[in-house]
């Protein structure tokens, strides 16, 4: 008698337990996706040539007027690399370099270039492989964004990000990045950055375009990543990286 | 009273803010002290070490107690606390955190059910002895069913049994799955180390014991009982032993890294040397550990009164427990005062008050010492005064 | 007699909370919530990706500004300066449009240009830069003055050289 109902219970239990999982978990994508989504594929690159930034800090201006990024964060910024004759690497960015830079009143400069730095909306993004709510992921078109709406504000997200692409916004209290202006991409338009970068050090297009300048400098050209080590696989693209850049 | 953030060198601009605050130490140090509290509990239960009984329905309430508060300081430096129960609606199971809430509730369930079943004899002894409003709060706490006759109570032993089998592995993935949020995160040269896991375990276990001798000895002082000396030298030993392998993983780890001495080394170097030196260098591996690994060797191995060996074992144990706060201070504040850069520090001090300050944290900490004390006016912690004093 | 009731009791109380649960869970996750594409990284509420692609677009690029300003433009096109857009120096056509008497976007200071062609030595070689505004001008062949503007020998929007 006792043993026999305790096997119902446990039977029962283990139904109860198994059944919810399974229904909540693994049947939830087939009743409740959205199938015509579709696949997704990485459409858009980004290609930044170093040798041609002049610092200017236009691009953060811009972005942050876009997308109303609150001060003393950012969702791009750029960083001056100067290597002195003795071997120093000296490297600075303030206001995220969008006020422009002043010029260095040392002697000895070996060389010295600006990097703009921003998402890199990698193809394996271990941003999003860490959030634990699925509040952020990558959009059909391959771009990287973060739900506001169902984000809980841990910050795993900011630790996983080897680029240091991600803060939490303090008036959403949310996880907040470069989406690459998803919503002016959407409409033909390129990312705030690209549009007031004077000298063309910024440039945004499709992969897959023969006709694209970014589509034929990813084929033809040969560029870098930042941090390849971490298999993240950027999609954000580079001419002349130095040694010194991580 | 705000502190004023030091860098030095290069830092990410959006780095310059150390995000996991205060908060974030104290939550795996609480789920640390569960684990710990748990695995005592288990010993007696499961391993049959009876000089442990005195503290075996302690410990187990302890465990409890930790864990009630263990999520606590989460919903304090959550952005959206609100939205915390996100985590188990729409878990993202790549994600190492994403596991936590049912890996939490799970455990929860585990201990609930197994303090229910070892104190269902006292919950019934009580509700028959009681009346009025207590009587009903007893009868609501056995689930209405007064059942404790020879038979039930055996099969209760016999699932106590199965729960606290059960509760060993849930305690050790509980605490190094909390190891694991952080030695998974390949971006940060501080946290990435498959070590993590580990050593998260061998100090929670550490500070679990550390933190039960203490209590366990205050309680007594303020009942104005006699301790339990077997008892406490039984876990003296342990507390020895767990803390062997404990400091060894950590310095094997500080080893690793300062012999393969790969990119990041130098700006963990300057961590250690400039940031952690104090919580670090003196506290974590100084000062907190070499004192109680020769002193408790001592304790265990020697012979001396019980007054100097409870005297010098309740030192060590509070070290101990300072030591594990360095650690998860050092962990989870270190790894976030050098930049991804690798090009400089940041420094963090937390605030008093505020939401992630100093007083909720106090708090925080002392809430689940009250639950420990108003289960005790409902159900008694500690056997009556003549099964102790034989010890 | 039979000695399980009290674990039978138990057990519905648990399944009573779990179930609790699975039924609060049904009601508070979005319609939209699922894996699109896969659940490493698509996993999440559908609808966000509609809501984020709503957002205004300040930055509308140089064929708004042409609509109003034709003279400008041609000039500008006629220009060294071709390159750059409207909205580098003026700032976002939204603003401008909400607020057309705002001129605070037009500045022909030394600053302004300077933001861009002063000389430092993270520039590229090739770019023009003035580090010495007084040899600068003298070099061209003019007349330095003090607190002299780019814009008394250059076009701001169609600078020649």
């Amino acid at each position: 008698m006792v043993t026999s109902r305790r096997d119902f219970l446990k039977q029962a239990g283990w139904t109860v337990l198994g059944g919810g999982l399974m229904a909540s978990f693994v049947e939830l994508p087939a009743s409740k996706a959205h199938a015509s989504s579709g696949d997704r594929t990485h459409l858009y690159a980004y290609v930044v040539d170093t040798h041609k930034c002049i610092g200017c800090g236009k691009c953060g201006e811009a972005c942050r007027a876009e997308n109303k990024v609150p001060d003393e964060f950012y969702r791009t910024w750029i960083e001056r690399y100067t290597i002195y004759a003795d071997g120093h690497v000296d490297v600075d960015s303030p206001h995220g370099g969008e006020k422009g830079a002043t010029p260095i009143k040392k002697a000895h400069i070996d060389r010295s270039f600006f990097v703009p730095k921003l998402c890199n909306h990698c193809k394996e993004p271990n941003c999003v492989q860490v959030c634990p709510v699925g509040a952020t992921y990558v959009s059909r078109q391959g771009v990287v964004l973060v739900d506001e709406k169902h984000c809980v504000g841990c910050g795993y997200c900011i630790q996983a990000c080897p680029y240091g692409a991600r803060f939490i916004n303090p008036k959403t209290h949310v996880a907040d990045k470069c989406t690459w202006c998803y919503h002016r991409v959407l409409k033909g338009l390129k990312p705030a950055c690209v549009t007031v970068c004077p000298v063309g050090a910024r440039q945004f297009g499709k992969v897959n375009d023969p006709n694209d300048p970014v589509g034929k400098l990813i084929k033809e050209a040969r560029l870098q990543v930042l941090k390849p080590e971490m298999g993240n696989q950027p999609m954000v693209f580079y001419n002349g990286l130095d040694k010194e850049v991580r | 009273m705000l502190h004023e953030i030091v860098t030095q060198g290069f830092l990410f601009p959006n780095e310059i803010e150390v995000l996991w605050s205060l908060m974030i130490v104290l939550y795996p140090y609480i789920t640390g002290l569960v684990a710990g509290a748990f695995i005592v509990s288990s010993l007696y239960h499961v391993f049959g070490k009876e000089e442990l009984k005195p503290v075996a329905k302690f410990s187990l309430v302890a465990a409890f107690a930790f864990l009630m508060f263990a999520c606590t300081p989460l919903l304090f430096h959550l952005g959206h606390p609100e939205r915390a129960f996100n985590i188990m609606f729409t878990p993202h199971f790549y994600s190492a955190m994403s596991g936590f809430g049912y890996i939490y509730s799970f455990y929860l369930i585990v201990v609930l059910l197994e303090i229910w079943f070892v104190f269902r004899p006292d919950i019934i002894a009580r509700a028959k002895s009681s009346t009025g409003i207590m009587k009903a709060l007893y009868w609501v706490l056995a689930l209405g069913s007064m059942d404790d006759s020879e038979e039930a109570l055996h099969i209760d032993h016999k699932i106590t049994l199965v729960l606290a089998a059960i509760g060993i592995p849930s305690a050790c993935t509980l605490h190094g799955y909390v190891g694991f949020l952080f030695g998974s995160l390949k971006s940060n040269p501080w946290w990435s180390t498959p070590l993590m896991p580990v050593i998260f375990l061998m100090s929670a276990i550490v500070s679990g014991i550390a933190i039960l001798i203490v209590s366990y000895y205050i309680v007594m002082v303020i009942k104005k009982q006699p301790v339990d000396n077997k008892c406490l030298k039984s876990m003296y030993d342990f507390l020895w032993g767990f803390f062997i392998i404990d400091l060894t993983l950590e310095l094997l780890n500080e080893l690793a890294s300062i012999y393969a001495q790969t990119q990041s080394y130098s700006i963990i170097a300057q961590l250690t040397e400039h940031r952690l030196q104090f919580s670090y260098e003196i506290l974590q591996l100084g000062i907190c550990s070499a004192i109680p690994l020769v002193v408790l060797g001592f304790v265990s191995l020697k012979t001396m009164s019980d007054t100097l060996r409870n005297r010098l074992g309740l030192i060590c144990s509070a070290l101990i427990l300072i030591q594990v706060l360095a650690m998860r201070w050092n962990v989870v504040v270190g790894g976030q005062l050098f930049s991804k850069s690798l090009r400089g520090l940041t420094s963090y001090m937390p605030t008093f008050l505020g939401r992630e300050g100093i007083l909720v944290a106090v708090i925080l900490f002392t809430m689940p010492f009250v639950v420990m004390y108003v289960f005790n006016l409902i159900l008694p912690l500690f056997e009556n005064k003549g099964d102790e004093a034989q010890g | 007699m039979n000695h399980t009731s009290h674990i039978i009791r138990f057990a519905v109380v648990l399944v009573a909370v779990i179930a609790g649960f699975f039924i609060l869970r049904g009601f508070l996750v979005p319609d939209s919530f699922g894996v699109q594409g896969d659940y490493k990284y698509g996993y999440h509420r559908g609808a966000s990706d509609a809501e984020q692609a709503a957002l205004p677009a300040l930055y509308t690029g140089s064929k708004k500004c042409a609509q109003c300003h034709a003279a400008e433009t041609a000039e500008w096109q006629a220009g060294k300066h071709a390159g750059v857009e409207c909205e580098t120096c003026h700032g976002n056509w939204q603003a401008h449009n909400n607020n057309t008497k705002d001129k605070a976007g037009k500045d022909s200071s030394i600053e302004a240009c300077l933001l861009c062609h002063g000389e430092v030595e993270a520039r590229p070689a090739d770019f023009p830069q003035i580090a010495d505004m007084k040899k600068h001008v003298e070099d061209g062949g003019g007349a330095y003055e003090k607190g002299m503007l780019c814009v008394a020998c250059h076009s701001a929007h169609s600078p020649q050289q």
